[in-house]
């Protein structure tokens, strides 16, 4: 007998997950898929800022973590894994783009500045701002913000996947925040206001 | 600025996002609470950074519900092909014939290695002999035989 969902993906916990897979792995793997989709897919956005390239990023990572047989075991880290998959499935695939733009003798990242991509991708104008100031601050400092606040993955999680020590997370995200802090439009400091 | 405090400025620094985060000890969080009490500058600084608004984006793009039909297809493929059981790789005939081959191949080898080992047992038992012999000749030659000396005188031809 399959085990039936009785409420919504996000809410289920890895532990839950993982207890679900020890009797059916196949609703264990679909919660998988329903739960983190969203996350991984606005984090291969992030990064690929194409949605067609995005779609195909996540769907991969999905393919792998399928075919992963580790997945549910109870050690397994399984959302910092596929954070960390679709990050090299990402990178792999900028690397690909550049690699074909420099045979083209074009600009490697044609369109990863222009700002209706944004417009397309992400609601309200609000975050396209948002989106438009993160492209300023460095790569190493945009994706741990995005991991930390937008992919909410914990410290631990981060230095998984990012293949750091728990001391540089903490200190490049501080980092990463004053440089923000800097930057920041005046619509995203004052909350408490 | 604090004076004597374990914590420095730069300690706080690189410490911010995680006392806002609320990832530091106990401990730590007293170190760095300490820190605060005496300088103006880190407050400011965790002030600002705890004011900032980091909250993920609404996309815009996947508020159709069938937007990830299209992946649902193909995982829902893999997934299946991941059920299916693995061919019969292990069937019984399968089995015997691997250990029949097995079993000539061990039987095989075994009859080369006796072989090997006969035709060595045969090469040293000629060598044995070969030197047993070459012992007695040795020994028949009469030892301290004195040694004629040849003489030669050229005769005189007469023509």
């Amino acid at each position: 007998m399959s085990v039936i969902p009785i409420r919504a993906p996000q809410q289920w916990s890895d532990e839950q997950i993982k207890l679900t897979a020890t009797k059916n792995r196949r609703v264990a793997m679909n919660l998988l898929i329903e739960k983190y989709r969203q996350p991984l897919f606005r984090h291969a956005l992030y990064i690929l800022r194409d949605q067609d390239e995005a779609y195909d990023v996540v769907q991969e990572a999905y393919i792998r973590a399928i075919r992963e047989t580790r997945i549910f075991e109870p050690d397994f880290r399984m959302k910092a894994w596929l954070f960390r998959v679709t990050k090299n499935l990402c990178l792999n695939q900028v690397r690909n783009t550049t690699r074909r733009a420099a045979i083209l003798q074009a600009n490697p990242q044609p369109d990863r500045q222009e700002p209706e991509q944004w417009q397309k991708m992400f609601e309200g104008e609000q975050e396209i701002l948002m989106m438009e100031t993160l492209d300023k601050l460095s790569d190493d400092h945009r994706e741990i913000l995005v991991l930390r606040y937008y992919d909410e993955l914990s410290y631990a999680e981060i230095a998984q996947v990012l293949d750091i020590k728990l001391g540089t997370v903490m200190s490049r995200l501080s980092r990463a925040r004053q440089s923000i802090q800097a930057i920041l439009p005046a619509a995203f400091q004052d909350r408490h206001n | 600025m604090g004076k004597h405090l374990p914590f420095s400025c730069h300690d706080v620094e690189l410490c911010a996002a995680a006392l806002l985060d609320g990832q530091l000890s106990p401990a730590e969080e007293q170190l760095v609470e300490e820190h605060l009490e005496s300088c103006e500058s880190c407050c400011d600084l965790i002030d600002a950074l705890g004011e900032q608004q980091l909250e993920p984006p609404r996309l815009q793009i996947i508020q159709n519900q069938d937007y990830w039909d299209e992946m649902d297809a193909v995982l829902q493929e893999e997934l299946e092909r991941a059920e299916e059981p693995t061919a019969m790789v292990t069937s019984w005939p399968q089995i015997a014939l691997y250990a029949a081959v097995l079993l000539v191949t061990m039987l095989w080898g075994w009859q080369q290695r006796q072989r090997a080992q006969h035709l060595e047992r045969i090469v040293y038992t000629q060598q044995q002999t070969l030197e047993h012999l070459e012992r007695a000749m040795i020994q028949d030659v009469p030892q301290n035989t004195p040694s004629k000396t040849v003489s030669y005188t050229p005769t005189k031809l007469e023509l």
